[in-house]
């Protein structure tokens, strides 16, 4: 017994004959007209049932998954082509949600952190080399990078001491300095390796002047300072920082320290475990006694006599003619 | 996969033409003329592809079998439902009188087109 029926009307005769597929209900919710999803899925299942006795049913469940990535396209056009304009619109969000999903799932893909390529001392010197001042345990300065080079956060990372002076090494990275010299130091994270050049040159001192006079528009000049080591001697290899508290009276550039603006402020000086502080005086350059304002030369205490004791030689006075 | 979706939509809903038959069309049509009253989808599908010895997909098929109905060149009646199909039923398609019609016009096309045409030599490189 037979009854006639056209496929574009959504007319459907056997929705109630059987349970939808989840599959199957997808293609419904998205406009694909369901006379066609159950012609479909009935040639899918009647063939499938075919290539499983013949074929077995692993490569009759592969055809079957293959010819249903092959038809989905061809069952969306449909869908666009005979549905109606809510049903191109919900069709037209659902391919945009799959586009915006695939596109998402695929920057995912490309910025996900790779496994360890590449290891990288940070802080290191023109010869690849890590300064070290500190007396105390400090740990070593190193990132570690996917072969992108994405810097990946917190790896799992294995150093020790591959040659060198015998300094004191821990699994985790961390360095104690008790003698100075140069020592190799190996990395492991993964399959990278790196070996990194350390230089310990412990500072047990920094000595300095209390403060620094400068004049404004002069040029740069040298931070009077010295680190001491462990021998009592200067220390030249020196790794810190150099913090102006107030960079529009000074700032500290390139190693040099050059005056801006008349004022005072401090710099402080640390280098591996030693910090101590400078004052910075910025004075005025005048022509002439004269020129100077009274409030200057009446301030009161040290200052004014500094400002004095400075300017004696570096007055130029006017020349007349 | 992403841009074979997006070509497969532009081409066939941008390119298709209601009122041109296409040689797919062509070949589903005759297809369904050869097998009679054996007419569903499986089998114009298995014939289809024996013949033009290319494994066609089932929503290929349908789709192109969905066309031709809405053009008014076949049309289809279901079958009871099936166990050997899950509970569905098959659609049987029979040629309409356009469609007959249609046929019988491209073949007269083909004709024309084949006429005058001898042997065909490729030319001499």
């Amino acid at each position: 017994m037979t009854k006639t029926v056209r496929i574009p009307s959504l007319e459907d005769s056997n929705a109630a004959s059987h349970g939808w597929s989840t599959t199957e209900r997808l293609f419904h919710s998205v406009g694909v007209d369901p006379a066609l999803v159950d012609c479909v899925f009935g040639d899918l299942a009647e063939e499938r049932a075919e290539r499983s006795a013949t074929q077995g049913s692993v490569l009759a469940w592969l055809w079957c998954l293959e010819q249903a990535v092959r038809s989905t396209p061809h069952l969306l056009v449909s869908a666009y082509r005979y549905g109606g304009p809510a049903a191109r619109l919900r069709l037209c969000a659902a391919l945009g949600v799959v586009g915006i999903a695939m596109a998402g799932i695929g920057t995912a893909i490309a910025l996900r952190d790779g496994p360890p390529a590449r290891i990288v001392a940070a802080l290191a010197n023109s010869e690849g080399g890590i300064v070290v001042n500190n007396i105390n345990p400090v740990q070593l300065p190193l990132h570690v990078l996917d072969k992108r080079g994405h810097r990946l956060k917190s790896p799992p990372v294995h150093f020790e001491r591959a040659s060198g002076a015998p300094i004191s090494v821990s699994p985790s990275g961390e360095i104690t300095c008790r003698v100075a010299g140069d020592a190799i130091v190996r990395a492991t994270s993964g399959t990278a390796t790196q070996e990194m050049k350390v230089l310990c040159r412990p500072v047990i001192d920094i000595r300095e002047s209390s403060w620094i006079d400068l004049v404004a528009g002069d040029p740069p000049r040298e931070l009077p300072f010295y680190a001491v080591g462990l021998n009592g001697q200067a220390v030249d290899e020196l790794r810190g920082t150099i913090l102006v508290t107030d960079s529009s009276v000074a700032t500290y550039d390139g190693n040099m320290i050059r005056a801006r603006n008349v004022g005072r402020t401090h710099v402080l000086i640390k280098i591996g475990d030693q910090a101590t502080p400078m004052s910075v005086v910025v004075h005025e350059l005048v022509r002439s006694f004269e020129s100077l304002r009274r409030t200057r030369v009446t301030s009161p205490g040290g200052c004014a006599s500094r400002w004095a004791t400075l300017f004696v030689g570096r007055c130029r006075p006017a020349r007349s003619g | 996969m992403a841009l074979r979706f997006v070509y497969l939509f532009y081409r066939m809903v941008l390119m298709a033409s209601p009122s041109r038959l296409g040689s797919f069309e062509l070949a589903a049509l005759l297809s369904v003329a050869r097998l009679g009253h054996g007419a569903y989808g499986l089998a114009i599908r298995r014939d289809l592809s024996d013949r033009m010895g290319r494994a066609y997909s089932v929503g290929a098929v349908y789709t192109t079998l969905q066309r031709l109905e809405a053009k008014g060149l076949l049309k289809s009646h279901t079958t009871d439902p099936l166990p050997i199909r899950g509970g569905r039923s098959r659609r049987h398609f029979t040629i309409t009188g356009a469609g007959s019609r249609a046929l019988r016009a491209a073949e007269r096309d083909a004709a024309a087109l084949w006429a005058g045409v001898g042997t065909i030599r490729p030319e001499p490189a």
